[in-house]
């Protein structure tokens, strides 16, 4: 019994000493660099509860409970690339112009704003690993994602875009500015920017 | 006879609930130490959003860089006596076990690849901009471009490899690195400057004087 006992930590030893798995990761980076136009106008920080319950099954006794509270940070206004030469007429002093409909430029969740609040694991379960709470995190970016068109940021981000714009002519020495909006209809529902 | 029968009866009811024993025991060591359990099918519930603050901003961005990187920590078993201790107490946990039938020299690791987007331009709302008409020339006086935004999100940020038990602060820590060498690639590649060339197209398109247009950066 015994030499078995010390056959297998022997075993183990030399199974244990032979493993190794340091390779360092590699440096390479992949980028896109493009040019834009985009004018942000309006900012909302947003913040969002997200909760789950995960109950276990038959063969996996207990329930897990997670709470993390996130913030995001969305910009949006207008793509100004997206101004054709028809879209603009000046005549004399007077300047009129279509704007680009407003649309999400921008959302952003800070790492240092995501915060696990309560984990409550019961049974035979084990706790959250990072990959499970990056999971319930996406989850909760697309939740935020869905909710934000109920909010008034594109209305904004064009009543600001206009205003701007206004200023901005009003400086040019222009003195009728016209600033035409996009109906609500045909702006892009794109939310995942 | 018939006691013949109902001996040869029970051997076989007992048999075959020694298999379905062995079937049971082996779908639930399957379902703890083999399945796979990544979180796919979780649902969250459906709770408010809160609007916490509402900005008016004035960002003109003319540069979208998009960029990947891969974030490493690791940390090494320091001598055998701990590694084959390390590895035996992974085989006990069994989200951690099959880590530790490798038997391998990594006490713990985290590998991360981090998807970004860095937008570069000009904040006019925190700097002031000027048109001055001088010379028969319109002059325009901007702020030098600088990095506005810089968005990372958990649906852009992969786990690619988590041995070993981490924390929240040390996934904040990684992803803090890569934040910064976002920025850091972002500095070698010179996008400010980058970011002055289609400023410049842009607001030409804008204007659209007959005078020639100057711009000069603050």
């Amino acid at each position: 019994m015994k030499q078995t006992i010390t056959c297998l930590i022997v075993a183990l030893a030399l199974l244990s000493s032979c493993g190794t798995d340091d390779t360092p990761v590699s440096n390479k980076e992949i980028f896109e660099i493009r040019t834009i136009g985009t004018l942000s106008t309006s900012e909302y920080t947003v913040g969002k509860i997200i909760k789950l319950n995960d109950e276990g099954e038959w063969y996996h006794w207990g329930d897990r409970k997670i709470l993390i509270s996130c913030k995001a940070k969305i910009k949006a206004g207008v793509n100004l690339n997206n101004l054709k030469a028809e879209d603009i007429k000046i005549t004399g002093k007077k300047i009129e112009i279509q704007l680009p409909p407003a649309e999400i430029i921008s959302f952003e969740m800070n790492p240092d704003q995501i915060k696990t609040e309560m984990v409550d694991v019961s049974g035979f379960r084990g706790g959250f690993s990072q990959q499970e709470k990056n999971k319930i995190l996406r989850l909760g970016e697309k939740s935020i994602r869905e909710d934000m068109k109920e909010l008034n940021i594109l209305n904004d981000a064009e009543t600001n875009a206009i205003v701007f714009l206004t200023d901005f002519y009003k400086n040019l020495g222009f003195e009728e500015i016209i600033i035409h909006g996009t109906k609500q209809d045909k702006r892009t529902t794109n939310i995942d920017r | 006879m018939v006691r013949n029968k109902i001996s040869e009866l029970r051997i076989l009811i007992v048999r075959l609930a020694i298999i379905a024993v062995i079937v049971i025991v082996g779908y639930i060591i399957y379902q703890r130490y083999f399945a796979d359990h990544s979180g796919d099918d979780y649902a969250i519930e459906d709770t408010p959003l809160h609007v916490e603050e509402i900005r008016k901003i004035v960002e003109l961005n003319t540069i979208k860089f998009r960029d990947e990187v891969v974030v490493d920590s690791l940390e090494l078993y320091k001598t055998t006596a701990e590694q084959i201790q390390g590895n035996l107490e992974k085989l006990i946990d069994p989200d951690q076990a099959k880590h530790g039938i490798t038997s391998s020299n990594v006490k713990r690791r985290l590998t991360m690849v981090v998807k970004g987007e860095l937008l570069y331009g000009i904040d006019l709302k925190r700097k002031d901009f000027t048109v001055i008409p001088k010379d028969g020339k319109l002059v325009i006086s901007l702020p030098n471009p600088e990095l506005l935004s810089i968005n990372l999100t958990p649906k852009n940020t992969d786990i690619f490899v988590e041995n070993g038990t981490w924390k929240d602060y040390e996934r904040q820590l990684l992803m803090r690195k890569a934040r910064t060498k976002m920025i850091a690639s972002g500095e070698k590649l010179r996008l400010k400057e980058k970011a002055k060339v289609p400023l410049e197209r842009l607001l030409k398109q804008l204007i659209r004087s007959t005078q020639p247009i100057v711009i000069e950066y603050y």
